[in-house]
Parts: structure tokens; C-alpha cells; sequence
């Protein structure tokens, strides 16, 4: 009974489980009524919020000992027929519980206290909600008051520290791009997706799903770290879970919300790059000739490239939603629209959305709800995997652009960069590619609840997901080496649909008055495909857009139309259930077990079981702890489970079975036949990696609830990574890819540390400060036999290496050690030039002392002979570092006072090792590029060309002298650290008292004012030290980590908004 | 008496046992089944689901076939023995060009070598590939209803022959090796040597399934030319129990060879079921001539190693090898020809030049003077310093060969191509002769039978059989030639070993031959011709080791003690 009325209490009650609890309370009701002999009294009141004398609505009021209860309604008014003598409980989520004994009085109106604390707020906890208080799991949560509290165009950015151990890292600074999610550290190289469950259904684990949701429309997000909650979600929970709930309708008049903001956005971090003086001094240096480049230096201008290439862009954000209804349906009716330019011309993003939310009560026994939303997005410009390579990637080459040349000539055209090269302009302006991606989502339930504590939720979601993209290749001439001949016009459709289908019941009772119990049980079926064609044509006749459609190419000879296409499909069904157990709501017990069906993996691996439980004890109700009155609440807990993770797409326990030309053979000594044969050894026991995690926690309020600390020690082992394993040939594999096998083992240790302390101060200012952080230590266990995995980006490859014993994906590369300079001591080589004495050599087979760097002139690198054996190899490269970070973590400030409200949101990292590529490019391009301005302070000779000084002597310095091997070798020199400190958010409010905006008829009138990323501290020089680096796929990212390559750069915005509400 | 709350709990039943039954009917309704799973992978033809079709069956014999013309594998499989042998150095524009085959040319190899890794990679490779089929065909009779059985069978024979075939060149490569006659599960990934005894029944009962499942050849057609048949299947298993006999014979009590038996009685018994099914015959041995690129009076002899003597009558298994101009992935060519043929020429200007051309696998002194002086088949494929031998290059061209660079003064000359057909191909990769390659040619089986009656005391069978291989040898010389002469009086193991030399020649017998004979102590420690003393070691010389990152990866397997570090 008073587990039923406690998720009453959560106004937020959005979950359609839920939904069929409350639902219960009417058969009850109906039961209870012919007890109810008493005189009955019908009392009606107001209910308003203590410190600011608001009404509240919809809060749940319930007689104690009945199941007689009603909720305010939007001016806080209620009315409820009791019989007297029982206990008015008048509760609301954020709000204390206040309890009023009915005697005589027919108006009782209460103002409610705000709770500070929470502790009776509802969490999610996959297929059901349990009380704050009561989890025994790791579950962080995010309510809609926090999502909303910053300017975000996706639930990525609303996650980042705001939850300890959740590391989120965005791909690119592109708008719209995919990002990558840290659960509590990195556990597979092959990615650590979370399963996102919008819902109540699983929407794989793709973290773009957090991309595309209309902020506004989150009530909560729920994020499952440790095993205990995530092994619900069983094979494909290994890397925790993020359960997204949608707002309800709310009942009452109808509602209207409109919030808009515009910001203006613009690159960060503007590198300085060489003056054209400086410039010309490097050309004379690498140019051969006597003659200098000029003689008239003072002639050259000086064009920043940053500022012809980056521009300012307008973001604009509009959210409307509509939510109304009575107390047999509700409905939210929500629709937004943003852009974002994008600070790169031709690049851009827009996302628009429609949610249709209701729920409708059909009968005592019945509820029927259904969630439709329709998310369609467009991206301009380049792809992700554009920006996955230096050269591909447009930003880099307009960075090492020629300081004296403008973009465009005097007619309009391109310029040809001097000394050869692209002009990267050329690639933007000719960029005409819009990818178009469409979504169609359903999820409707049926909430049965025929018996006391019994419910069913029957729910099926189909989706249907459509992408269109088209991408015009317009002929261009930029130059003898830059020209694109005859047009090309690529378009791809893609189409997917699935459905998911579930089953659950629940039952919830309580024995003896002290045994409360919960038990659920489902099955849940599902099923997706999507297949896709493309195609491209020439000779397109305009490039008018009406009339890019291949029926108009006018080349129809056969090299010129190519059609592609592909196709998956995957099915899945599972069993689970659930026991929650308590005595007294002290002694707590959770178990969970979930057995899961894949189509992916072989007959022989298709199911797997994922257990786990939890126990919880709450201290302070103990006798013995009444009088430690500083400490409010206490609970221990104790957690293990297992989950799988990356089941990799398609059939890897088969093989694919190919016909090149190489398996061709000709019988008849003439002509070869077809001969067909697999592409690997398949695998047939290729099954989920398998995660265990081990989990430790603390939950503590103090000092009156205003104080509260969460500590939680993880152990994290994923045992049955999936990795290649260099199989013996004797099976068949030479020359051929290698197999998948479960070997791998990594473990992640950390700990988790959430303080909270929020307060009310007499004045009126209330404030609330909230750190988190995430501590995590990753170690590699073990690898398939004698392997060790390297990672790279494009051509910054190798440079991470796993290895047994440390963590995944240190950097890998050569130690360095200051510069020879001039004083070193030498002897002259038998060809006539200096060897330099003073560091390692080795002797070879005549008996020679061979110097390791035997031409090593002053101003190179000297490089360490790690090994000691007088040669530099790769056997000389050692870990230079990690870039996983020590901890990452969050600080959020909240402050309110009358009508100002002000919110700050700080996020970091400490200790991890960035890979600075752009550096490493900007340094030693290829060919004439421009480079960063500290490299004019590079080792010099002096250098004079017809008696000119061209080159100034620079000895002094401790950047190398120019010359490729100072700069290709993957070394130290390029390792920075990535710790940081930033401002992420920043916002300040003020709302209109109502008494003014009301006039108006409005309810609630607010303008804010913000930033994002106003600044960051950091020592690190490359543009942002949040890099995730390679995972542009995905996959490859975790062996890619923190690898910059100076792709498009992450912005800073200004913006301006506002909240209206009628 | 029932209990109010009993009867409120009755009627509350009552009304909603609808929906009870409602979701008890759900969940019966949408609780899955595992057939649910069983999808096909769309979009693409994966090992679950490619082998229904008799097409598809066929498809995966021709891939175990086409391993053998595959350049890792064509090149070593004759050239790499030749070069361990006494009879061919390594070659090259300067000693030590291609440090891997000096290292095989001095017996000095590494277990790192690539050839090493190319020998047993490649043939596993086709044993995979062959397994596949085999496990795959026999349900394909099942699932497609057009499927010919008689067809599949003759597929599943053809694949034991290749099974066999390969397992023939991983003993005498490597000894005893991991026995493989399935498809490997990951479970299986780490496997122990087999004795050599149980890869050799594995090869016999191979050859016996194969026996009775191929056709002749001439019942295969001219269509089939290339497929394995019952001849070629015999003759292996000819040759096979030759290798068995020799051991047991040679090497009596060496643990190496536990289990072999002499078999000399079967090894003859195969041998002439080649010989008298009437199905082959030396070519030239009549004292034909042959029009070829070389030369419109092409002896038998030089014929038989031109592509025009591609498939002849004395053909019983040879590597199908063919030109299409399909460019490097395509290569169904053989790349000795690149390898072996002379690097060197006198080119227009009257100075030597190269030739495109290689020089590996040198012919030394030990091979010229082991022929009889004026046997024909010297000059077949030796060019010698002074002989005035010409090569022809791009264009149809032809130059005097030069031998500035060749240590011999010598160069190969069995595996040239002529210009029209392979360098003047467009699109044709260096690793691309069109010749096939003769794994195992009538000769051979001729003097197979002939060392196992001299071994059996049937001098007069042995003397027939080599004496035919000797007469068509002569037959190929000018008009009244006498050499080589026929041999008479009592044949001794001398006499086969002298005739297999001069007649198999480069053709990759030589080094597996010392080696059953026991004879490799005696011949192959010699001096290479820039004075290197190569030392054969028994027994760390008579195999392979088996390649470095097999050991690595393969924790079951142990090196030869000969070859650990």
C-alpha cells in the first residue's frame, strides 16, 4: 500500500508501468467501499508551494488506510470525499510529505515544504520504477529541470557531467555528429555504446539516438552504470544502459509552452600560424636554390586563413508543446525546430520533431497509451568520415594555407596555393551534399491491472526509418592539378523498419505487513532490416537542383551509371524477470535474470543468461543509529551481475563466401571457372562478450538532508572480448582475414563519488552546488595468444598499442631527449661529415662503431635507445601515455533568488594524454605548407642567398631543426596533456512575477541569457583537449582514443532565449 | 463459511478474469520459439547458406584446385626443392639477391622464411578449401532437386585427390604435421604434429575413395581436361607408397618414420594400372616432332614444357595454368617462368642487358655432368655457356643468352614462355606464364615402377619400364642418336637414381628424392659455386621446420629440436 502511493506521489509518472499502479488504486477503491460505514466528509482546499505560495498542481492526495485519493488540479485546488478521522497525505515529487488528520473542517488548505533532498523520487529501473531510497543498483538520474537548464541541441550534450563515471565525447565539433559514451571506462576495443532504451524499447546501441530526441520532450533520463540494474537489458547492457522517458500529458487546462533561443557561434581556439615574413624565411630554408624568394619582403600581405575559412553561425532553437486533458485522457502535442549553421560555409544541421504523447483510461481496468513521434533531420556539407583524415578533412589544409595568398583571385576564381596543393575552398564551395534522414516512431501500450497489485503492460513499437542523400559533384577547374571533369550526382536510399513487442506482468503485495514484494516477469520479441541502394551518373545537364535526377544524365554508356545496394536483418526475443524483496523498506534485496535470444550469433551460442542481484541496507533505520543525528539517511550496497556487450552486426560465426578472380581455376586448361570459397574461418562459438561487474555503494544524507554524498567502488571485467586471433595457417587461414574469438579480458576499476548540498537561505536565495566524479582505472588482463593490437588514425598509425599488463590503448612511440647542438662532440665519417659521438652505438659484424643516429646533425632530435642496444627501431617505441583520463568530472552551481535564477556547469578531466596530430601535421606538413607560428622558432642556421640573410640563426630553441626525420617518428614531443577545466554552461534568468505577467495571460514569462564552452582551462595547444579521436565508425574508436587530428573544431556560442508558458 | 474478504476476492476475479485470460493468452501467443532466429544473412552468400546448389558445389572444388596455381604456391613447390637440392643454386644478379633462397640453397634457412610459410599456408589452405567441399557436398544431393549425385560424387573425389595431393607435399616438405580432415572448429586451433603413418593412410584412403569415384581420363573429355582422375589418383597413390617403401626401406628403425612398411608389390601394382589403362604415353616417343613457339621440330622432351605440350599424352596431373589478361588478383599463370628464365642477354646493341627476366634456380656442374654426354634432354632445358642458347623477349624478339651474372655460367630454360604469350599479353602479371605446371608426368610413373620391380628382383620389368623413359630420351636427339642407350644387365638403385635425375630434372624430385633414399648426406654436401660448403645435417635437413609464427600461434605444436632456438 505504501509503495502504491509513493509512486502516486511522483508527478513525473510517465511510465506506463506506472501508469497500470495507479490505474490499481481504482479496483481498489471499488473494494473498499463498503467498509467505508463512517460519515464521510467532502473537503476540498488549495495547496501551494511554502516558499513561494504558488499552487501546485497535480498533487496526490490519498486518505491513509484507503485507497480514496485525487491529485490538485492547476491552480493547486482539490477535492476529495473522506471519511473523518483518517490522515490527509498530501505528497508531491521534490516536495516533503505533509499529513493532516481529518476532523470537522471542510477546507483544509496546505502549503508543502520543497523537499531538498528527493530521497522518495521514482527511478527507472528498466521494466519497472523502484523508490530512490530503496535501489540497491548504480542508477544516476537526470530530471527535465536539468536537461532544460542549458541550451542543447541534443541529449549528448544534456548527459555530460551530469552523472559520475559518464564520459561523453563528441566525434567532431560538426553539428549533428556522433558521439562517443563512457560508461565507467572502456571495456572492449570494440566500443563502448551504451544500449539506449527510449521508452521502455531498446533502440540498440546506437548513441546517435541521443542526437536526434527533441530535448524538450525528456522527462528524465535514466542512466544504468552497474551490472545489478543493467542485466535486465541482459546481452546487450555490458556497457550500461540510458533510459530516455518521454514527457506525459499532464491533466487539467491545456497548457501551452514555447521556448526559443538564437545563439551565435564561433571556433573556440585560433591558432597561430606563420607570418608570411615567417614563411618565406622557411621556403628559403627548404629551397635548394642561391636565389633568395624575395627581396622585397614588406610587398606580401598577410591573410589569416582562419578567418576566410571559419565564419560566425547563427544557431536557433524553437520549442512549442501543447498538454491538456482530464482524468480519463491526457495528451502533449510537442513539435521543435533547430538549426545550427555551423562555422564552416556549406555545413549545416537541422533537426525538426513531432511528438503525439496520450493516455487514455478506457475502462477500471484498462489504460491505453501511445507515444508516435516523427524526427526528421538534415546535414549539410561534409560526412563524418570526411573529417576522419587529414587530407580529406577540409580543415587541415586551410590551416597550412600560404600566409601571402588570398582564396580567390581577383576574377572570382580559386587560387592555386603556391608550390602546388589544394586550395581547400575549392572543396567547401563546391560541397553540395544534403543527407536527409527521417524517422517514424510508434510505441503503444495496453495497461491491465485486473487484481490488487497485478498489472500488465503489453506494448508494441514499430519504427520505420527512411535516409536520403544526394550529393551533387559539380565540374570545377581550380587549376591544372584541381579540377573535377563532367559532373557526377551520387544519391543513396536507405529504408529500415523494426518492431519490438513485449509482455510484462507485474505483482506487487506486501505480507505480514513488513515483507514487501515485487515481482515482474516479461518477454519481449524483436525484429529489424533495412536495406539500401545507391547510385551515381554522370553528365548531369544543369546544376539547377529541380533538375538533378538521374533521368536527366545525358552519359548512359555503362562506366558511368553504377547501382550499389545492401542489406541486414537481426532478430532477438528474451525472457526476464525480477524480484524486489524488502522488510521494513530496510533490508533490501533485488534479483535479476534475463535470458537472451540472438539471430546473429551460431545455434550453438543464440542464448545467453545474464544474472545478477543486489542487496541494500539502510543503516539509519537501525536502533542504534537514532542518535547519530547528523547523518539523515544511510544505506549500504552491494551489487554483482552480468551483462554481454557487442554482438557485432551481420553473421560473424559464419564466413562470407566470396569468388575473386584468385579462386578461379580452368578444368578445361582454356578459360577459368567461378571457384568459390569462404573469405576466414569462421567461428561457430563467436558469442557476446561477457561483462561482470562488481559494485560497492554508500548513500549518505546529512545535516538536515542538505548535505548528501554517494560513493561506489566498481570492478568491471570484460571476460570474452572479442578480438582476431592470429589463427595457425594449418586451419586454412594464410593470406586470408583472421577469425573473431572471445579471448580478450579487460578490467576497469574505479570509483564513483557523487556530493550534493543544497540549501534555502531565510532571504530567499536557494541554491543547490552538485559535483561528481568519475574515477577509473582500465588494465588490460589478457589478449589472444602472442597479439598485441595497434591503433591509429589515417596516417597517425600506429601510434596506440594494447598490450597485456596496461591499460588499452596507450600511446606508442619514441622518447625523445632534447636536441644535439652544436657543442656535442664529433668525428668526421669515412664520407667527409660529421658524426656526432655523445650518444648510443652499436658494434656490427666488422668490428664498426655504428652511432644510432649516425646522421644526426645539431638541432635533431636525439631520440632514446629505450632497449639499450645501440640502434633506433620500432623495438625503441614504449607507452607514452594514456588517453584515458584519471577522472573526469562535473560541477553544476544552481542559484535562485526572486526572480533571478543562474546555473553554471564546469566539466573536466585530469590525467589522460592527448595525441596532438594537428601539431604534428602544422609542424612537418607536406610540401609548402604554412605552419604554427612556434615553428619559426625552430633550430636555424644562418642561411645567405646573394648576400641577403634569408635565414637568421636560431640556436637557442628546443624545437627541432627542420628536417622529416625530427618530425614523421611518432615521439613524446607530440603527447600533451589533456587535462582540463571548462566552463561548459552558463546561464542566467529572469522571470517575469507573475503578478505582471499574468496581466498578460501568461503564466510563466522568462529570458535567459548564456553560453556555452565560454572557457576552458587547459594546458594543452591543439584546439580542444575533448577528443575523442578515430570513431568515426564507431568500432575503431576505442584503440583510436584521444588522437586529434584537428578536425572540425568544437565552437563557443552566446545566445539569448526565452520561456514562455499560458 | 466463506470470508467476506474471500467473496469480494471472488467477484473481484470474476470481473476481470477477461483480462486475465487476456494475458495469459499474450504471453502463450508471443513467446518465441528459437526457429524465430533462423534467418537467412541477406545481401550476401555466407558458409551457412552458400552450399545448396549443385552450382555452388562445383564452385567450391574450383576454388581447392585453384590454390595450386596461386603464386605463393606454384613457384615453391618446384623451384624452392630444386634450389635445396645439389642441382640448382639459388641465382639471382649477384649471390644473396634473394637472401631466403641462398638461405635454402645453403641449407642454412630460417624459420622465418616466407617460402617456408608460403609451402604450408597455401596447402592447408587448399586442404581447407577441399574440406569445405566435402563436408558440403553430400547434403547438396539432399536440398537441390537438380543436383546430379553422380556429379557430386565425382566432385567429392576430386577433392580427395586434392586433400591427398597437398597432404603428399606438407610430409615431404615438413615431415609429420597437424592432420587435418575436417574443417577446424576454434576449439581445434591448437593441434599437435601427427605421425607421418596416420597422414599417409589419411592420403591412402583418399586415394582409394578418389579411385573409385573419378573417371579415366578420356571418359572426362576434353572439357575436364585439368580435373583430377582415376589415372592421376593411382599414380599418387604410386608415388605415395614409393615414399612409404622408401622410408621403411632406408631409414629402418628411425621413430620418424615409425609405422612405414615396405610396399614395393602395391607401389608397382599402381604404377602399372597407369601404365597398362592405356590412357597415357611419353610424348615423342616414337621420335614425333611437335610444332611449338619454339620451334616447328620441337622434340617430345622440350615439347612436354611448352604450353603447347600442355595437357599431352604424358600429362596425369598437372597445375592448369592460363593466360586471360585478367591482371595481378586473376595470376592462374605459373611464376617460375619469371623466376627462372635467363636474366640476362645479348641484347641489339651487342652488350648484355637484362632480360626481364630472373635467373633463379641456376642448373650447377653437379646437374650437366650427371647427364650422359649427348643426351638430348640436356640441352632441353639447360642453357649452357658456349651452346649458343637464345631467349625470347618482348616483341617476339630473340637474343643470345648472356651468363655475365649467372654464377653456373647456366640458366633454366625448361619454364620459358615465348614473348606472344605472356609478356606481350596486356594486363598480364610477371607471376603469369601460361604453361602448366606437370606435377606428375607418365616418366615419372614409368620409373616409380621401374625402382619397384628392381627393388621386387623383376629386373626385366625394371629394365623395360626405364628403358622406355630412355628411349623416348634418345628418340629426341638428331637422326641415329645413340644416347642415351637402353641400359641392360642388372638395374641397380644407381641406375634410377641417375635416370630420375636426368630425366625430372628442375622439376622438384631431386631434394625429396636424396631424402627418401637416404642418399642426401652424400649429395648434398657439396660447394656452391661461390665456394660456400654447404653441410647436410641428418635428420635436421630431410624437412622444413615448421614456420615461426606457426609455433607462435599454435601453442600445441613443437618445433624439430634441430630448429628451436
Amino acid at each position: 500500500m505504501r509503495r502504491t502511493i509513493s509512486i502516486i506521489r511522483k508527478r513525473n509518472a510517465t511510465i506506463c508501468i506506472l501508469l497500470g499502479f495507479l490505474f490499481a488504486t481504482i479496483p481498489m477503491n471499488y473494494c473498499m467501499a463498503e467498509e467505508s460505514q463512517q460519515n464521510e466528509i467532502l473537503i476540498h482546499g488549495t495547496v501551494t508551494d511554502a516558499s513561494t505560495n504558488e499552487p501546485l498542481p497535480g498533487v496526490a492526495i490519498v486518505a491513509k488506510g484507503t485507497l480514496v485519493g485525487t491529485i490538485t488540479d492547476i491552480q493547486g485546488r482539490y477535492s476529495i470525499q473522506v471519511p473523518s478521522g483518517k490522515t490527509l497525505q498530501f505528497s508531491y515529487i521534490g516536495y516533503l510529505t505533509e499529513e493532516i488528520v481529518v476532523t470537522t473542517e471542510t477546507e483544509i488548505s496546505i502549503r508543502l515544504v520543497p523537499d531538498i533532498i528527493g530521497l522518495d523520487e521514482v527511478v527507472v529501473t528498466g521494466y519497472g520504477v523502484q523508490k530512490k531510497s530503496d535501489l540497491t543498483g548504480s542508477i544516476a538520474s537526470v530530471s527535465s529541470e536539468n536537461i532544460t537548464k542549458m541550451p542543447i541541441t541534443g541529449l549528448d550534450q544534456a548527459l555530460q557531467g551530469m552523472a559520475a563515471g559518464v564520459n561523453i565525447i563528441p566525434v567532431t565539433g560538426r553539428p549533428g555528429g556522433t558521439v562517443n559514451i563512457q560508461i565507467r571506462g572502456v571495456s572492449s576495443i570494440n566500443g563502448t555504446a551504451p544500449l539506449i532504451i527510449l521508452d521502455g524499447v531498446s533502440q540498440g546501441n546506437d548513441a546517435n539516438v541521443l542526437t536526434r530526441i527533441n530535448p524538450e520532450d525528456v522527462e528524465s533520463i535514466e542512466v544504468l552504470k552497474d551490472a545489478s540494474s543493467a542485466a535486465i537489458y541482459g546481452a546487450t547492457a555490458g556497457n550500461g544502459v540510458i533510459y530516455i522517458t518521454t514527457k506525459s500529458g499532464k491533466s487539467g487546462t491545456l497548457r501551452v509552452n514555447y521556448n526559443s533561443y538564437m545563439g551565435q557561434e564561433s571556433v573556440i581556439k585560433h591558432f597561430d600560424m606563420m607570418n608570411s615574413e615567417q614563411y618565406i624565411e622557411l621556403v628559403d630554408e627548404m629551397s635548394a636554390s642561391n636565389i633568395p624568394f624575395t627581396t622585397n619582403i614588406d610587398t606580401f600581405e598577410n591573410y589569416d586563413w582562419q578567418d576566410i575559412f571559419f565564419k560566425t553561425a547563427i544557431t536557433q532553437n524553437h520549442d512549442l508543446s501543447v498538454t491538456g486533458g482530464n482524468d480519463k485522457s491526457t495528451y502533449l502535442i510537442s513539435s521543435a525546430y533547430s538549426k545550427d549553421e555551423g562555422i564552416i560555409k556549406n555545413t549545416s544541421h537541422q533537426r525538426f520533431s513531432l511528438r503525439i504523447n496520450s493516455g487514455h483510461k478506457i475502462s477500471k481496468f484498462l489504460t491505453f497509451e501511445e507515444r508516435v513521434s516523427y524526427m526528421y533531420t538534415l546535414t549539410n556539407g561534409f560526412a563524418d568520415w570526411e573529417y576522419s583524415g587529414y587530407y580529406q578533412n577540409p580543415v587541415a589544409p586551410a590551416l597550412q594555407m600560404i600566409p601571402f595568398q588570398p582564396a580567390y583571385n581577383e576574377d572570382g576564381n580559386w587560387t592555386e596555393p603556391y608550390g602546388g596543393g589544394v586550395n581547400p575552398m575549392v572543396a567547401i564551395d563546391m560541397k553540395d551534399n544534403d543527407m536527409k534522414r527521417h524517422r517514424l516512431e510508434g510505441n503503444f501500450s495496453i495497461i491491465v491491472t485486473p487484481l490488487k497489485g497485478l498489472s500488465y503492460t503489453g506494448r508494441f513499437s514499430p519504427s520505420l526509418s527512411f535516409d536520403d542523400d544526394k550529393e551533387f559533384l559539380d565540374e570545377y577547374d581550380a587549376g591544372a592539378t584541381n579540377k573535377r571533369l563532367g559532373n557526377e550526382l551520387v544519391q543513396r536510399m536507405s529504408l529500415g523498419n523494426s518492431w519490438n513487442l513485449q509482455n510484462i506482468v507485474t505483482y506487487t503485495n506486501t505480507f505480514h505487513n513488513d515483507h514487501n514484494i515485487t515481482v515482474m516477469a516479461g518477454h519481449e520479441a524483436g525484429r529489424w532490416w533495412w536495406h539500401d541502394i545507391s547510385g551515381r551518373r554522370s553528365d548531369m545537364p544543369s546544376d539547377q537542383p529541380y533538375l538533378l535526377y538521374f533521368s536527366m544524365s545525358t552519359n548512359d554508356t555503362l562506366d558511368k551509371q553504377v547501382v550499389e545496394g545492401d542489406g541486414d536483418e537481426g532478430r532477438n526475443y528474451r525472457y526476464f524477470g525480477r524480484l524486489n524483496y524488502d522488510y521494513k523498506s530496510k533490508y533490501l534485496l533485488t534479483v535479476n535474470v534475463s535470458r537472451d535470444y540472438a539471430s546473429n550469433f551460431g545455434p550453438m551460442n543464440r542464448a545467453g543468461t545474464f544474472p545478477s542481484f543486489s542487496l541494500g541496507w539502510k543503516f539509519t533505520e537501525e536502533a542504534f543509529m537514532s542518535n547519530m543525528n547528523f547523518i539523515n539517511f544511510g544505506k549500504i550496497r552491494f551489487g554483482w551481475g552480468q551483462t554481454g556487450a557487442n554482438a557485432k552486426g551481420g553473421f560473424p560465426y559464419l564466413s562470407t563466401v566470396v569468388t575473386p578472380d584468385g579462386y578461379m581455376y580452368a578444368v578445361n586448361g582454356i578459360v577459368a571457372n567461378i571457384g568459390a570459397a569462404p573469405d576466414k574461418i569462421p567461428n561457430p562459438s563467436l558469442k557476446w562478450e561477457s561483462i561482470n561487474m562488481t559494485n560497492y555503494g554508500l548513500d549518505l544524507y546529512m545535516l538536515n538532508n542538505k548535505l548528501s554524498l554517494t560513493v561506489e567502488y566498481f570492478i568491471k571485467v570484460n571476460d570474452g572480448m572479442i578480438m582476431a586471433q592470429q589463427i595457425p595457417w594449418h586451419t586454412g587461414s594464410y593470406n586470408m582475414t583472421m577469425p573473431e574469438v572471445n579471448i580478450g579480458n579487460i578490467q576497469n576499476k574505479g570509483f564513483d563519488i557523487t556530493l550534493g548540498h543544497k540549501n534555502t537561505v531565510s532571504n530567499g536565495l536557494k541554491y543547490s552546488l552538485d559535483l561528481n566524479v568519475g574515477i577509473v582505472r582500465n588494465k588490460v588482463l589478457s589478449l589472444a595468444t602472442d597479439s598485441l593490437l595497434y591503433g591509429g588514425v589515417h596516417n597517425v598509425t600506429p601510434i596506440t598499442m594494447t598490450s597485456e599488463g596496461n591499460a588499452i590503448s596507450e600511446f606508442y612511440g619514441y622518447q625523445t631527449n632534447g636536441l644535439f647542438s652544436e657543442s656535442d662532440p664529433f668525428i668526421i665519417g669515412s664520407n667527409g661529415k660529421p658524426i656526432i659521438t655523445n650518444q648510443p652505438y652499436s658494434i656490427n659484424s666488422n668490428g664498426d662503431t655504428i652511432y644510432m643516429q649516425r646522421n644526426a646533425q645539431p638541432g635533431d632530435v636525439r631520440y632514446v635507445d629505450t632497449n639499450g642496444d645501440g640502434l633506433l627501431n620500432n623495438d625503441d617505441k614504449v607507452s607514452l601515455g594514456s588517453p584515458l583520463p584519471k577522472f573526469t568530472f562535473g560541477f553544476n552551481i544552481n542559484l535562485e533568488y526572486k526572480m533571478f535564477d543562474l546555473y553554471a556547469m564546469f566539466t573536466g578531466s585530469y590525467g589522460n594524454k592527448v595525441f596532438n596530430g594537428t601539431k604534428q601535421y602544422l609542424y612537418y606538413s607536406q610540401g609548402n605548407g604554412n605552419r604554427l607560428a612556434a615553428f619559426a622558432d625552430r633550430y636555424k642556421d644562418e642561411v645567405i642567398k646573394e648576400g641577403i640573410v634569408v635565414v637568421e640563426e636560431n640556436h637557442d630553441t628546443d624545437i627541432p631543426r627542420f628536417a622529416a626525420d625530427n618530425y614523421i617518428r611518432p615521439s613524446n614531443f607530440y603527447i600533451e596533456d589533456g587535462s582540463y577545466i571548462r566552463l561548459r554552461s552558463l546561464q542566467l534568468g529572469i522571470t517575469l512575477p507573475k503578478n505582471i505577467s499574468g496581466r498578460a495571460g501568461i503564466e510563466k514569462f522568462r529570458i535567459y541569457f548564456g553560453a556555452r564552452n565560454l572557457f576552458t582551462l587547459t594546458r594543452y595547444t591543439g584546439y580542444d583537449p575533448v577528443v575523442s579521436g578515430g570513431g568515426y565508425g564507431g568500432d575503431a574508436g576505442a584503440m583510436a582514443q584521444g588522437i586529434d587530428i584537428g578536425v572540425y573544431p568544437s565552437t563557443r556560442m552566446y545566445l539569448a532565449g526565452i520561456n514562455l508558458e499560458f | 463459511m466463506i470470508s467476506l474478504k474471500m467473496k469480494k476476492l471472488i467477484i473481484m476475479t470474476m470481473k476481470s478474469s477477461k483480462y486475465i485470460i487476456y494475458i495469459l493468452l499474450a504471453v502463450i501467443i508471443f513467446s518465441c520459439k528459437e526457429e524465430f532466429l533462423d534467418i537467412r544473412p541477406i545481401a550476401e552468400q555466407n558458409s551457412g547458406t552458400f552450399y545448396i546448389t549443385q552450382e555452388a558445389g562445383e564452385q567450391a572444388v574450383i576454388a581447392a584446385y585453384s590454390q595450386y596455381n596461386n603464386v605463393s604456391l606454384d613457384k615453391e613447390l618446384i623451384m624452392l626443392t630444386d634450389v635445396i637440392s645439389d642441382h640448382a643454386e639459388a641465382g639471382g644478379e649477384y649471390v644473396n639477391e634473394v637472401p631466403s633462397y641462398e638461405n635454402f640453397n645453403r641449407l642454412t634457412w630460417l624459420t622465418t622464411d616466407g617460402e617456408i610459410d608460403n609451402v604450408w599456408g597455401s596447402l592447408y589452405k587448399s586442404i581447407y578449401f577441399a574440406n569445405t567441399a566435402i563436408e558440403n557436398l553430400p547434403d547438396i544431393i539432399e536440398v537441390d532437386p537438380e543436383a546430379d549425385a553422380g556429379v557430386i560424387y565425382r566432385l567429392i573425389g576430386e577433392c580427395k585427390f586434392l586433400r591427398a595431393l597437398s597432404y603428399s607435399y606438407l610430409v615431404k616438405h615438413f615431415g609429420g604435421v597437424p592432420l587435418v580432415d575436417h574443417v577446424l572448429g576454434s576449439d581445434e586451433y591448437a593441434m599437435a604434429r601427427s605421425e607421418l603413418k596416420p597422414i599417409y593412410d589419411l592420403m591412402e584412403q583418399d586415394l582409394l575413395d578418389a579411385i573409385e569415384l573419378l573417371p579415366e581420363r578420356s571418359a572426362f573429355g576434353s572439357e575436364n581436361i585439368g580435373r583430377a582422375n582415376k589415372g592421376a589418383a593411382k599414380a599418387l597413390m604410386a608415388r605415395n607408397l614409393l615414399f612409404e617403401s622408401s622410408y621403411a626401406k632406408y631409414y629402418p628403425g628411425d621413430a620418424m618414420f615409425a609405422g612405414m612398411t615396405q610396399r614395393w608389390g602395391e607401389v608397382l601394382q599402381y604404377a602399372e594400372m597407369v601404365i597398362n589403362s592405356n590412357e597415357y604415353s611419353l610424348a615423342g616417343e616414337n621420335g614425333e616432332r611437335y610444332v611449338t613457339w619454339r620451334n616447328p621440330v620441337t622434340n617430345g622432351y622440350r615439347y612436354l614444357f611448352t604450353s603447347n605440350g600442355d595437357n599431352s599424352s604424358e600429362s596425369i596431373y598437372e597445375i592448369q595454368n592460363i593466360i586471360d589478361g585478367k591482371g595481378w588478383a586473376a595470376a592462374r599463370g605459373n611464376a617460375i617462368c619469371q623466376y627462372s628464365a635467363a636474366r640476362r642477354m645479348i641484347g641489339s646493341n651487342g652488350n648484355p642487358t637484362d632480360t626481364e627476366y630472373w635467373g633463379l634456380d641456376l642448373p650447377t656442374d653437379g646437374l650437366v655432368n650427371e647427364f650422359e654426354p649427348g643426351d638430348p634432354r640436356l640441352r632441353a632445358g639447360i642453357a649452357i655457356e658456349g651452346n649458343g642458347d637464345s631467349i625470347e623477349v618482348r616483341g617476339g624478339l630473340r637474343y643470345l643468352i648472356s651468363y655475365d651474372q649467372s654464377v653456373t655460367r647456366t640458366y633454366c630454360t625448361k619454364y620459358e614462355a615465348s614473348a606472344a604469350e605472356f609478356k606481350d599479353v596486356p594486363n598480364t602479371p610477371w607471376h603469369a606464364a601460361p604453361q602448366n605446371i606437370k606435377l606428375i608426368r607418365y616418366a615419372d610413373i614409368l620409373l616409380i615402377a621401374a625402382e619397384a620391380a628392381m627393388e621386387l628382383g623383376q629386373n626385366g620389368k625394371a629394365l623395360q619400364y626405364i628403358n622406355e623413359v630412355r628411349t623416348r630420351a634418345r628418340l629426341c636427339g638428331d637422326e641415329g642418336n645413340t644416347v642415351p642407350a637402353d641400359l641392360t644387365g642388372t638395374m641397380t638403385l644407381e641406375d634410377i637414381v641417375h635416370e630420375r635425375a636426368v630425366e625430372l630434372y628442375l622439376e622438384g624430385h631431386r631434394w625429396y628424392d636424396l631424402v627418401r633414399w637416404n642418399l642426401a648426406t652424400q649429395y648434398l654436401n657439396h660447394f656452391t659455386e661461390d665456394g660456400f660448403q654447404v653441410i647436410y645435417e641428418d635428420p635436421k635437413h630431410r624437412f622444413l621446420p615448421i614456420p615461426q609464427d606457426e609455433i607462435n600461434n599454435n601453442p600445441a605444436l613443437e618445433q624439430y629440436p634441430d630448429w628451436q632456438f
